[in-house]
This record gives C-alpha cells, sequence and structure tokens, in this order.
C-alpha cells in the first residue's frame, strides 16, 4: 500500500492515512481499492474534501455494497464536486426521455438507459451516470451525457466487447465467457491491459463519432477544455479519448502514436494492444481514462450475450418445429389427395431425412426466397424466421446444426391439449363458444373456447376524482379537440333541400337545360352537423401483467377517454378480458354500447384489475360480435394491450399470435377495424404479423398514454 | 392542377432506387395503370414526372381532396356568350389525348368521385360520359396513375381492395442514404457533405416511427432545409423551420430532435 501512496504530498497523503484507519475495518477489499485510486482521486478532491468524501463512500459501501461503493471510487470524486459545490448538477432522471429518442433514433430494440456510477454497457443496457454536473449550465451538462451515451453506442456498433482474437485458448470460451477478458488475465497487469484496449477503442470510437456527430465535438471543444486545464497530468489521455493527438514526444508522445490514427476494427486495437502495454506497464499508474469514457465490463456483456443467443435460439427451434410440424401435416394430407409433388413454399415443409449430419445453411432461390437445406430437400423460410435467421447469421456467421437438430427432434409431436373438463355452472345465457385457428392444421378446433360474461363490480374510490383533478389541463384540451371533431361542418352539395342555394349546382343546371338535357335534381346545399357515423369497441387486456404502474395508467386513461368520448358523441362500448385456459375466457362488462356514462361505468373502471392470462382470440371474436350488430358505417375496434397473448397452457408462441392474427382477420372481413395500443417494448417483434403495418402504435413511455389514447382515437376516425 | 408541357427539353432530376422506370415503362406498354404508394415526400411525383418525360407524354396531376367532384374530373356544360358549351375536364382531355393522368393522394377523394376512373383501369380503357351520352375510349398512349401513403391510418380514408386490385403497384421509400444524399445535394443546392449530414438527421428522425413520430423526415423536407441554409440561414436555424417544426408538435419529439441537429451540425 506505501507504494501507492509515495507519489502523494505530505498533506494528502496524511489524509488517506487516516481514512485507511477507519475503513480498513470494514472492508479490506473496499480498502484496498480506495488506496490503489487515491492518487486519482486526489487530483479531483483537495484533502480537505477527502474525508467527508470517504465517508460518503462508507455510507454507499453499507446500503448498496461493495459493487456500487468500488464504482463510486472509480468515478473519481467528481459527483462529491458536485454535491459540494452545491450545484445539483443534471440528473439523468430530467433527461432520460429525451436521450431514450435519441438512442432509438440511432437503432432499433435500443437497450435500455439505467442510471448508475459510472457508464459502461453489457449490451442490453447502457448505464449513464445519475448526475452530471462539469460544466455548470444544464445545457453542457446534456452535452456530456450526449457523449457518454454515444461513446457506449459506439462500443455497441463497432463490437468493442467482442473482437475476434484467434489463436488463443480463450477463442473457445467465445459463448461462454469473454474472449477479451480472457486475452487481459494473461497480461501481469489485468486491469492496464484493459484500460489500454479501452484507450484504443475509444479512440476509435470517438473519431468515428466526430465524423457522424460534428456538431456535437464542436460543442465539446469548449465544454471539456475546462476539465484537461485541470487535470494536466490527463490531458494528453483525454485528447487521445476524443480521437486527437497533441502530444508528440516523451513517453506520453509513443503511446499517443500508437493510439493515433485510429484502427479500423477491435482486432486492429487488440493487435496494437502488446505494444502499447510494453511502453506503458511501467507508468500503469498515470494511465487513467476521463471519466466520460466510462468502463468495459466484457465479462458482463459476454452474460447479456449468451442469455440473448440462448432467448433468440429457443425461439428459432420454436418456429421452426412449428413450420415443419405444419409442413409434416400438410404433406400428409397432400400425399392422401395424390399430390405426392407437392410445391415446396411457405410453411408447406417436409420431413427432413433422419440424422443428417450436412450442416445446414440458409440460401436464396432464384425468386428471392430463403430456405433452409436440409439435405435433399429444402423448407423455405416465412417472413419471421426468416428475419430471425438473419440475425443468428449476422451473430454467429450461420445457423449452428444443433438449432436445426432441437428444431426437428420437436417435430412430430403436436401438444396435446389439456382438457380441464371444466363446466360452467352459471347462466348459459352468459357463456359464448368459439372456434380457435390451430395455424398447424390450417383448420379451427370447433368451440375449443368458452367466453364467460361477467361483470365488473363498481368499486367507489378516489381515483376517478383524483384523475379529473390532477390531469384536468389534459381534460380541458381533449374536450376541446373532441368536441371540435364533433362540431366539424360540412357543406353537403347538391340537396333537394337546404340552407342556400348550391350556385356551381343551379350553374351546372342551366347549361343542361341550355344543351337540352334533364338537369340533376338538388339545387340547394346544406349545413351538415354530426356526419360521425363511427362506432368503437375498447377492450382492454387485464391480465396480471398489468398489475402495479401499468393497470394505473391504463385506468386513467380509460377515465379521460370516456370523458373524451362523451363530447364527442360516438357511440362507445369498453369491456376488459382475461382469463385461464380454453374454458374459463372472462369477458367483462365495463359499458355496453348504448349504455349511457354513468357514475357505475366510472366506477366499473376503477374496478379494472389484473386477472390472469390473455388469450386474445376469443375476446376479440366475442367483441367482433357485439360490433358486427352495429350499424355505423365505421366500426372500431381498439385494443389496448401490454404483452403478447399467452394462455396458462399452450396457448402461447407462435400458435397463440397465428389464432390472434386469425381473429384479427376474421373482424377485418366483417368489416371492422381493429387497432391495437401497446406499452410492450418488444411489440415490435409479433405486433405488426397481427394488426399489419400501420394499425398499432407502440406507446414506449406508459405515463404518456392517457394523453395518446385519445389522440389516437382522433386521427383514426378523423 | 397542373400541365407539364409536352416533350420537355430538361429531364426532371431523378434518381432511380430501383426498377421503378422499368415497370412504370412497361405498365405504359401494356396499358396498365400504376399504383404509387409511400411516404410523403419520397419521389412519387416525380418519378411520374420523370416518366411523362421519358414516355414523350404530358403529364395532368391533380390533387384530390373531399370537394373533388366527378363533374371537376370529367367536365361539365358551360355557358359561353349565350351558347351552351361542353367543357371536357382534365381526365376527358388525357383520355383523348393520350396524356398520363395522375392522382395524387387518391384516398382524399370521395369514392363516389374516384369511382369514375374504375372504366379506365379494365381492359374497357373507356370513359363514359353520362351528360353527352358517349364513351370515350383511351387513346393507345392514355395511361392512369394515382398514389396514396399506406402510413397513414384512418378507417375513413382506406383503399378499396376492389379499387386496388385494378393496378400495377410500386412502392416507393426513401432512398438508400448514399443516393439520397445525392438528391439533396443537387435540389437542395448544397454540398455533398451537408447532403450527408442531412440525411444523417433525416435517418435518425426515421427511426423514431416507435416512438411517437408518426413519419420521420421526408427527402423533400431535407431539401427544404438544403435550400434554406444555401440561401444563408444558419444550419441549426434551417434544420428548426425545414425539419424539427414541420414534424411534430410535441415538445418532447422536438426537444429529441433539436438535439440531434445540434449534435450533427456544428
Amino acid at each position: 500500500m506505501t507504494a501507492q501512496l509515495i507519489i502523494l504530498d505530505d498533506e494528502a497523503k496524511s489524509a488517506v492515512e487516516s481514512q485507511i484507519k477507519i475503513v480498513w475495518p470494514i472492508s479490506h477489499s473496499l480498502c484496498g481499492n480506495l488506496v490503489a485510486q487515491a492518487a486519482k482521486i486526489l487530483r479531483c478532491l483537495s484533502p480537505a474534501q477527502f474525508e467527508d468524501w470517504t465517508r460518503e463512500l462508507l455510507a454507499c459501501y453499507e446500503k448498496e455494497g461493495l459493487k456500487r461503493a468500488n464504482a463510486m471510487i472509480a468515478s473519481g470524486g467528481h459527483d462529491h464536486i458536485c454535491m459540494a459545490a452545491g450545484e445539483r448538477g443534471l440528473e439523468l432522471a430530467e433527461i432520460k426521455g429525451l436521450l431514450e429518442y435519441f438512442l432509438a433514433a440511432l437503432t432499433r430494440n435500443p437497450p435500455v438507459i439505467l442510471a448508475g456510477d459510472v457508464a459502461t454497457t453489457d449490451t442490453a443496457e447502457i448505464i449513464l451516470p445519475q448526475v452530471i454536473n462539469q460544466a455548470g449550465e444544464r445545457e453542457r451538462n446534456l452535452v456530456l451525457y450526449k457523449l457518454v451515451l454515444l461513446i457506449q453506442w459506439g462500443y455497441l456498433k463497432n463490437s468493442t466487447l467482442f473482437p475476434i482474437i484467434p489463436d488463443t485458448a480463450s477463442a473457445q470460451t467465445d459463448n461462454e465467457g469473454s474472449a477479451l477478458a480472457a486475452l487481459c488475465a494473461g497480461k501481469d497487469n489485468p486491469a492496464l491491459a484493459l484500460t489500454l484496449y479501452q484507450l484504443l477503442e475509444t479512440a476509435r470510437v470517438s473519431t468515428l463519432l466526430r465524423e457522424l456527430f460534428p456538431g456535437l465535438f464542436h460543442q465539446l471543444e469548449d465544454i471539456i477544455a475546462p476539465e484537461r486545464i485541470k487535470d494536466q497530468h490527463a490531458a494528453w489521455l483525454y485528447d487521445l479519448c476524443l480521437g486527437r493527438k497533441t502530444v508528440t514526444s516523451g513517453k506520453y508522445g509513443k503511446v499517443a502514436r500508437l493510439v493515433i490514427p485510429p484502427g479500423k476494427s477491435p482486432e486492429d486495437s487488440v493487435a496494437r494492444l502488446n505494444d502499447l502495454y510494453q511502453i506503458t506497464e511501467t507508468m500503469a499508474d498515470e494511465i487513467r481514462l476521463p471519466w466520460f469514457a466510462g468502463v468495459l465490463r466484457p465479462n458482463d456483456a459476454a452474460r447479456a450475450r449468451k442469455m440473448r443467443r440462448e432467448k433468440t435460439e429457443k425461439k428459432f427451434i420454436n418456429l421452426l418445429a412449428c413450420r415443419l410440424a405444419a409442413a409434416a401435416n400438410q404433406e400428409g394430407q397432400d400425399e392422401e389427395e395424390g399430390e405426392a409433388n407437392t410445391p415446396i413454399g411457405g410453411d408447406s415443409a417436409i420431413m427432413p431425412p433422419e440424422n443428417s449430419s450436412k450442416s445446414s445453411s440458409l440460401e436464396s432461390d432464384a425468386n428471392g426466397n430463403r430456405y433452409l437445406n436440409l439435405g435433399n430437400k429444402k423448407l423455405i423460410l416465412d417472413l419471421e424466421l426468416s428475419a430471425i435467421a438473419r440475425e443468428i447469421e449476422s451473430d454467429l456467421g450461420g445457423v449452428p446444426q444443433s438449432y436445426i437438430s432441437g428444431a426437428m427432434s420437436g417435430v412430430g409431436g403436436v401438444p396435446q391439449w389439456e382438457d380441464d373438463g371444466g363446466e360452467y355452472r352459471g347462466n348459459k345465457d352468459d357463456v359464448a363458444d368459439y372456434d380457435e385457428w390451430d395455424y398447424r392444421r390450417r383448420g379451427f378446433r370447433r368451440d375449443w373456447c368458452r367466453l364467460v360474461k361477467r361483470e365488473l363490480r363498481p368499486v367507489c374510490s378516489n381515483l376517478v376524482r383524483n384523475t379529473l383533478e390532477n390531469k384536468r389541463g389534459l381534460l380541458i384540451r381533449l374536450r376541446k379537440s373532441f368536441e371540435a371533431m364533433r362540431a366539424q361542418e360540412k357543406w353537403q352539395r347538391r340537396q333537394n333541400d337546404g340552407d342556400e342555394i348550391d350556385l356551381e349546382a343551379v350553374i351546372e343546371a342551366r347549361a343542361d337545360l341550355a344543351a337540352r338535357l334533364q338537369p340533376r335534381d338538388g339545387m340547394y346545399r346544406r349545413n351538415l352537423r354530426d356526419e360521425r357515423d363511427t362506432e368503437a369497441l375498447f377492450l382492454i387486456d387485464m391480465s396480471s401483467s398489468t398489475e402495479g404502474w401499468v393497470g394505473q395508467i391504463i385506468r386513467e386513461s380509460l377515465i379521460l377517454l370516456v370523458e373524451a368520448m362523451e363530447c364527442l358523441g360516438d357511440t362507445y362500448s369498453i369491456y376488459g378480458f382475461s382469463g385461464m385456459r380454453r374454458l374459463r375466457c372472462d369477458f367483462f362488462h365495463i359499458k355496453h354500447p348504448l349504455e349511457p356514462c354513468s357514475e357505475d361505468v366510472r366506477n366499473r373502471i376503477a374496478a379494472i384489475s389484473p386477472m390472469e392470462y390473455t388469450r386474445m382470440g376469443p375476446a376479440i371474436r366475442h367483441a367482433s360480435s357485439i360490433l358486427a350488430e352495429s350499424e355505423a358505417r365505421h366500426r372500431v375496434l381498439f385494443i389496448i394491450s401490454d404483452g403478447k397473448p399467452e394462455d396458462y397452457d399452450d396457448y402461447k408462441g407462435e400458435y397463440a399470435i397465428q389464432d390472434t392474427r386469425h381473429a384479427l382477420i376474421e373482424a377485418k372481413s366483417a368489416g371492422i377495424y381493429p387497432f391495437c395500443v401497446t406499452v410492450d417494448r418488444e411489440a415490435s417483434s409479433y405486433i405488426a404479423r397481427m394488426y399489419g403495418e400501420v394499425n398499432y402504435a407502440i406507446i414506449s413511455e406508459c405515463a404518456h398514454l392517457p394523453e395518446k389514447i385519445p389522440e389516437i382515437y382522433r386521427s383514426l376516425t378523423s | 392542377m397542373s400541365r407539364q408541357k409536352r416533350r420537355n427539353k430538361d429531364a426532371p432530376y431523378y434518381l432511380p432506387h430501383d426498377d421503378e422506370i422499368l415497370i412504370g415503362r412497361m405498365a405504359f406498354e401494356k396499358k396498365l395503370p400504376l399504383l404509387l404508394k409511400g411516404p410523403t415526400g419520397c419521389g412519387k411525383t416525380r418519378f411520374m414526372q420523370y416518366l411523362a418525360w421519358e414516355l414523350g407524354r404530358e403529364l395532368v396531376t391533380i390533387s384530390c381532396h373531399d370537394d373533388l367532384t366527378a363533374s371537376d374530373l370529367v367536365g361539365r356544360f358551360l355557358i359561353k356568350g349565350g351558347e351552351t358549351v361542353w367543357q371536357d375536364g382534365p381526365l376527358t382531355r388525357a383520355v383523348r389525348d393520350g396524356a398520363i393522368f395522375y392522382l395524387d393522394e387518391v384516398v382524399e377523394a370521395r369514392k363516389d368521385t374516384t369511382v369514375v376512373i374504375h372504366p379506365l383501369t379494365d381492359d374497357r380503357r373507356i370513359l363514359p360520359i353520362d351528360k353527352l351520352g358517349t364513351e370515350i375510349a383511351a387513346d393507345d398512349s392514355f395511361m392512369l396513375a394515382v398514389s396514396y401513403n399506406p402510413g397513414y391510418q384512418s378507417v375513413t380514408k382506406e383503399m378499396k381492395p376492389s379499387t386496388r386490385q385494378r393496378f400495377v403497384a410500386l412502392e416507393f421509400a426513401y432512398p438508400a442514404p448514399e443516393l439520397e444524399a445525392e438528391i439533396v445535394a443537387r435540389e437542395g443546392e448544397t454540398d455533398l457533405k451537408t447532403a450527408q449530414a442531412l440525411v444523417r438527421l433525416g435517418t435518425m428522425t426515421r427511426g423514431l416511427g416507435e416512438s411517437g413520430l408518426s413519419e420521420g423526415a421526408s427527402t423533400r423536407l431535407l431539401i427544404h432545409c438544403g435550400r434554406l441554409m444555401a440561401g444563408g440561414v444558419e444550419s441549426k436555424r434551417a434544420c428548426r423551420a425545414a425539419i424539427t417544426e414541420a414534424l411534430t408538435d410535441d415538445h418532447e419529439l422536438m426537444a429529441a430532435i433539436t438535439e440531434m441537429v445540434s449534435a450533427i451540425f456544428p
């Protein structure tokens, strides 16, 4: 420990030693890390501030554990300066939404943004500092947040965490651990090796970012400059991490020459690492990357990647097994009908030869259809399977044979449905049996589901009053905009009777007369109000996943929606659905179409609570039967959901999606327009297949539901 | 409505992104009507202008709206100097003269208006004029084209299957970034580097579809922005006027787009 303190002056050394006595009995590990980083921290904090900071460190350790405390040490004391200066800084919570939009604009399926002490990513999440206050003003701190976010994004986009490292045993650990971590572990100072690799990559990423976002780097010149001045020892590292070389001589110059110009790939960085390590081994303490670079955690990334790959593998195997089963059924039917040479396409697949040892490969035929080569036959992939296969290919270089074998071993076993044999003993008028679409057999299971109509007991709670009070501003805006829809005036021309003479019709009639033609009737025009001829049914997912915040927001949204709909005058109804298994699909009455919007209706909305599962097919079919009785010209089925269709039994995955999709197609065929609003962030993987490319909206921020739902309804029906 | 001069000497600027010119030419040769679908400002109308120039035909464009009547398209009797004179509508003129007739945003017109085009979209290729008691057979060089934006969601404005199935359809999307930059540089009167930055901004806004922005910045908006910059407007200000404020009224989305602009433009 003494060696690490030698470089400090007497005052700083004394400050550290006084704190060692306090921290050591509490945690040896924490104390060791504190001493190791003391020099860095004391570049940021004065010796007088060090004691206060250590007190905060211990509080963090006791409350959140060693990992968080070590992260606080890694942040080098910046946060403490901000707090000590009485400057709150810019908290992530204030601008998280904005940064999420920024990230969504850069990448499909963006990682989740979370707050932490130091910036890092494991590919599934991007952690950003909870607070940044380096630059005083909000706008300048926001620039820094963007830099930190973009650097983490840059690491992901440029494969920083997963360089290909050949000729090492660690290459075999690619799927289970991090090859990068293994490479660094082979050095005497693994932490230095990782830091140097990160330096190379940060320089590379920053150079790319500078080309894409010159505006950001222009802003940074002004903002980063004071930090560099404050921390003279590390100024050259700041510059390197921003892709600039400002030192050319001496030991730092040697380092800089290996970093700038940067390589083109993470493998280039790996190739330079050895040389860089050799010249910096003796000055390890001086190699501290600036805070905005964050930290690399390759093992965390490897773990997250493994989980993602397992999820994708399972999805691919399940989907492919279903396709193979469906095709096997089809082939069986075709053979019975004497069509042995069925053309291969879409879901009509074939059974592959058993024990095929040949690796599969995805290929494209002359028509651009992707297919899986299974030996002497081929299976043409549909869009969803093609997309997943492409994802696997770009990740692994090809679809592994084990995935194909896994799917094949699942073929031939059509899931046996549990028949729970339950019989509804209530009023028979309250039940309705519905078919369920089995896409594998391309046919219905007749009267397979039993829908039970239930009543929701109204609940007198403060929810209605509180919502109307708290959202008064929004409510006023909604009422105004919905009233405006209703009060739209429209002149209907060529009427037999009306408010004014239709001059154009009269002129045309005069001309027709002169041409000795019979003029058309209708010389008047009428000012029309209430032209709307729309009926809507709002179908609410009441599954257990809506527990908590989501359910609360849905109830608030409905309370506001009801107020808006009352202003508009469209006929509307509200029902909820949930249930368990096929013989108990519950359909809850909240408001019938012609039922007045009474206190009971509002109290039934307040009574909406999370129930069980989400078997969507029967609910949609029953809702469609209600709307089918309407004579309105436009009939809208508006579904509010928070996730995929899924039930306790085998109603899940592809089967559930296909049945829901079929129910929606049946609704459309009956002239009903289905539309879905969902708060499921992963909905993009399935929702377009069910509702079509334009008939849904994903609300990423649940809190926006109360204003989004009426807005969507308004644009949908005007 | 606009009539483009027959056989423009200068070709309208159009960079193809796929085989749409080939399909368009073949549809013309085989006397098939065209349906162009794609987001706003991605080049549908410019494609029609180019196609008309290539084929050496006149282009008659009608922007559809709710008040458009069948008489507006087909024609009506007018009284001129005490005499009654039949005045051909633009559709009738196009049918007689063998022009290309283009109905832009066809779903905006009422169904009882657009039904007049049905006999022109099948083998008959005739236009019945009830008031004259005649039918006009379309000239061999007549072609009908319509466009619409399938991204708009509205129960009141959908294309009926019985209508859409009469057409050969071409899907338009925003061009690939390199191509789009070339187009923006040329039409936006700006340099390639600025155009590339604008395309980068446009691409980012188009990624906000699932964040609540129904349509990202079209190529047209990027061109507008380029022109403002070429005219001397400061880049961030130009982006705010031509893109941010035009795209959305949602304050959060506007703030996010503003940050994108700041990140891209110094």
